[in-house]
């Protein structure tokens, strides 16, 4: 027996008892789907960037999420690079106020000295 | 979309054989599909409404064994539907429904219709199934296995089984076709 067109018979005998649905039966199964196709689910539409093109690895809402995660990363090491800058650059002046200290003739304790401040106070008003 | 409406209709007789019932499970999956899957892709519909059919046809079982359980706790005298299930008298209260027709060559086509429903009611549920999803709906052996939740080979055994089992049964019954 070949399956395929013994099933295609049956079918096709299913497909002629269709029409003997009652009236009755026919008129709900109608109402049923217009209730169903009024309640019907939209598709949501969502946000999509405006560098999405051809779909690829970074199409998706997978892809979205991780340009978040990557956008945050970026902007957080922008933040440390900038803070180590200004550390640096703040170390480095220091650095060159200690030196220029150190290599003067002047003792470090002059400058703690009240007395020094006032010599150079008279110092610049005598010049 | 009403040939789909009414095969459901059917699929939904065959396994509950009750026309009211049928009626509320093909509804009942409409609205569901509807609700939560009206934003999916065209052609997952098929598949898609085919799974939540059979679900609530399987959901109409179990509701109806719980009642049957309470009804039969309740009274003794309440008739199991299963049990007492006669398919001659559905046979008779079809022709009742479609009422006589006149000529004789579709008296004849409308008792080989009724006989040919009579057999697949008789499937198991699972053939049925795979039998009708496979050949009346159209779909293909993968999609038939995602709507059932099996295999691609349980679903050619079931589909397979199935049709021997209505050709056995059909021309036992005289009928060829």
């Amino acid at each position: 027996m070949n399956e395929e067109r013994y099933a295609y018979r049956i079918r096709q005998a299913l497909n002629f008892g269709l029409k003997d649905v009652p009236p009755a039966a026919t008129r709900r199964l109608e109402a049923a789907r217009h209730l169903a196709l009024a309640k019907q689910k939209q598709a949501v539409p969502q946000m999509v960037p405006a560098t999405a093109g051809a779909p690829s690895f970074w199409s998706g809402s997978r892809a979205i999420y991780a340009k978040q995660t990557l956008a945050a990363l970026a902007l957080l090491l922008g933040m440390w690079i900038s803070f180590y800058w200004h550390s640096v650059q703040y170390v480095n002046e220091l650095e060159q106020v200690d030196s220029a200290l150190l290599t003067d003739e002047l003792p470090p304790d002059a400058f703690l000295d009240n007395d020094f401040f006032e010599w150079l106070k008279d110092d610049s008003s005598a010049e | 979309m009403e040939s789909v409406e009414r095969r459901a209709f059917k699929q939904a007789i065959f396994a509950v054989r009750d026309e009211e019932a049928a009626l509320d499970i093909v509804q009942d999956a409409m609205l569901k599909l509807a609700e939560k899957y009206g934003d999916r892709p065209d052609d997952e519909y098929p598949m898609l409404f085919q799974r939540i059919l059979q679900n609530t046809i399987r959901d109409y079982y179990r509701r109806s064994k719980v009642r049957s359980m309470w009804t039969t706790l309740l009274s003794a005298f309440t008739p199991d539907d299963e049990d007492d299930y006669d398919p001659l008298e559905t046979l008779a209260a079809d022709e009742d429904e479609t009422g006589p027709r006149t000529p004789e060559s579709k008296l004849q086509q409308a008792q080989t219709l009724n006989l040919i429903d009579d057999e697949i009611k008789k499937l198991p549920a699972r053939q049925r199934e795979a039998f009708l999803m496979r050949y009346w709906e159209d779909m293909d052996v993968a999609e038939t296995a995602a709507a059932m939740g099996c295999s691609e080979g349980s679903v050619k055994t079931h589909c397979s089984r199935a049709t021997h089992a209505l050709a056995a049964a059909l021309s036992a019954r005289g009928i060829k076709l």
